[in-house]
């Protein structure tokens, strides 16, 4: 995996036009409009490549994460499907409630952090690192397995906090290009932007089959790519600020149906 | 796949394989990673190869290929890939022609 | 399982073939690299190239070069001497100009074949058909490219 994420020579564009069109600084207007996905924007070609189980490359993930789900590990430790049973069952909907806090920890918990704790605390295995094939098969095979669930986290009790920062995060201009999400995200969906049309950050399609990455990517790898386009300091994946914002943007596009592992560009 | 067909129907088989095909060169200079990529892919039906395809890194990550494969009579459809590093991933299907 | 053969995750689909509609061609690229005429000179070795018999599609308008959908279909009757024998998959502007090389068994009929190509850039493709009687057969496909193969922001 390491000399995948070399091959490729990091370029940011931004056009400048753009840029002149954020640059004003002034109040953030939020409009309440209905949020579209950016697979209402993809090409007919990529939306039917999406919609086919062959050649969405996204599944080739899935398959794999049934088989890592499945299969005992080599050294002895239990599989996941030794204490998950069936897991079209045991985790249909699983995907859609997270991430939530930890009762015994009280820190929020994304599916990722899940998988890693249960290979951690009940296969006595090392974490899975973001990007890694197996961290992103099992977390796109789970993910899959909640398909149409509608995204149904909570924000109340404990999560409250989380959730007002990752508003905060979503609302806060960064970068040197001084750019919030929000201004994006919320005030300028349709327009185009680097040749990609600007959705409203739904992330029911997540972890996603990126043609850019040539392979699938997490949310959080998403999130740092927006966080490069304005040149802003990255947080690292799995950290609490894109913990924070997962949760944001899962809230804010609550009862929207979970469709992954999408197609991007 | 797996599948049944008619004798003389041409049935259109497809295939992806995910393999991240690091091309080994980039725009910007000399090589940053080594290059990686299945070299080749290779099918045979009835123990006769029906099609081998010479890959270059101008194939795209975890390769999607199509083709069409004239059925005669029930057996075994094997696909090969083999990568730079030697792995071979070899996969088999039973068609049944009736 | 030997100790080389490991195992990866693959995907099958099977149906019955559709037919192929034929694209119509817009003249945007830059004049082929040298690398490419030297590739295409090695492969014809001075023998006339025809067209017809073979077809390349490949998106007019492709989103990411880095994957860029790409389709070759050859006229292939069967018992015939001058049946299709090796199929030459090159690219006008890449690093490396040929892209695959495709070896087809005698009496395999039409050929259809489809897989996805990266593109560093706006150019033109090119299928050679070999035939079994060393005939050559051309055809060629531009695609505009938006997004260039090898770029990653993130
Ligand atoms: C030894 C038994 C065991 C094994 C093995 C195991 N788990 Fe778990 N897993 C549990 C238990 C018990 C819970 C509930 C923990 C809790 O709620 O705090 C759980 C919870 C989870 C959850 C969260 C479910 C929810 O409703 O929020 C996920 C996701 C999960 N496991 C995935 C996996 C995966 C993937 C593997 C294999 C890599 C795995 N587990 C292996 C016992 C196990
Ligand atoms: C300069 C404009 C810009 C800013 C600022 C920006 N993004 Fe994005 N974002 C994009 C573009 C362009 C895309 C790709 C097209 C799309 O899906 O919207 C994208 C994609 C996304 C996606 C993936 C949507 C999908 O379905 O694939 C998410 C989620 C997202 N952004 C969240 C954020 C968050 C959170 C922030 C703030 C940290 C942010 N973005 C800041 C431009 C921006």
């Amino acid at each position: 995996m390491g000399g995948l994420r070399v091959l490729c020579i990091a370029i940011v564009l931004i056009h400048s036009h753009t840029i002149g069109a954020f640059a004003a600084d002034g109040p953030l207007r939020v409009e309440a409009q209905p949020l579209r996905s950016a697979s209402e924007f993809l090409s007919p070609a990529l939306r039917a490549e999406q919609a086919d189980p062959i050649r969405n490359r996204g599944m080739l993930w899935v398959e794999q994460g049934e088989r890592l789900f499945t299969q005992p590990p080599p050294g002895g430790a239990p599989s996941c499907a030794t204490c998950h049973a069936r897991a079209e069952t045991s985790m249909r909907g699983v995907a859609a409630r997270l991430p939530a806090v930890d009762a015994a920890s009280g820190q929020l918990v994304n599916l990722e952090g899940r998988v890693n704790e249960c290979r951690i605390v009940r296969q006595s295995l090392p974490p899975l690192d973001y990007e890694t094939d197996e961290l992103l098969a099992l977390t796109a095979y789970l993910t899959a397995l909640s398909n149409g669930e509608p995204l149904a986290v909570s924000i109340d009790g404990p999560a409250s906090a989380f959730y007002a920062y990752g508003q905060q995060l979503w609302n806060e201009r960064q970068g040197q290009l001084n750019v919030a999400c929000t201004q994006c995200h919320d005030q300028s969906v349709g327009r185009k932007l680097r040749g990609d049309t600007i959705s409203s950050a739904v992330p029911t399609g997540y972890p996603a089959y990126r043609l850019e990455w040539q392979t699938l990517g997490s949310l959080h790898r998403r999130l740092r790519a927006c966080q490069l386009g304005v040149r802003a300091q990255l947080f690292e994946l799995g950290s609490r600020e894109y913990l924070a914002l997962e949760l944001y943007l899962k809230s804010r596009a609550r009862r929207h149906p979970i469709d992954a592992p999408a197609l991007r560009r | 796949m797996p599948a049944t067909a008619q004798a003389g129907e041409t049935i259109k088989i497809r295939t992806a394989i995910q393999h991240p095909m690091i091309t080994g060169h980039t725009d910007a200079g000399p090589n940053v990673a080594p290059r990686k990529i299945i070299h080749t892919f290779a099918v045979a039906y009835l123990d006769a190869e029906v099609l081998r395809i010479d890959v270059a890194p101008g194939i795209a990550a975890n390769p999607f290929f199509a083709f069409n494969l004239r059925a005669r009579s029930s057996g075994d459809v094997v696909f090969t890939w083999i990568d730079d590093t030697g792995e071979v991933i070899v996969e088999t299907r039973q068609l049944t022609v009736t | 399982m030997p100790p080389m053969m490991r195992r990866r995750s693959v995907l099958f689909g099977i149906a019955a073939s559709p037919a192929i509609p034929y694209p119509s061609l817009a003249q945007t690229s830059a004049p082929p690299s040298t690398l490419f005429t030297v590739a295409l000179a090695e492969l014809t070795k001075g023998r006339e190239i025809k067209s017809g018999r073979i077809r390349l599609e490949t998106s007019p308008l492709a989103e990411s070069g880095s994957s860029v959908e790409c389709k070759i279909t050859v006229e292939n009757a069967l018992a015939t001497p001058d049946q299709v024998q090796t199929i030459h998959l090159l690219s006008e502007q890449n690093p490396i100009p040929t892209i695959a090389r495709f070896h087809i068994a005698p009496d395999t009929g039409d050929v259809v074949i489809e897989t996805s190509i990266r593109l560093r850039t706006t150019q033109r493709v090119h299928a050679i058909a070999q035939m079994a009687d060393g005939a050559l057969y051309a055809d060629k496909s531009e695609s505009v490219v938006l997004l260039a193969a090898c770029l990653d922001a993130g």
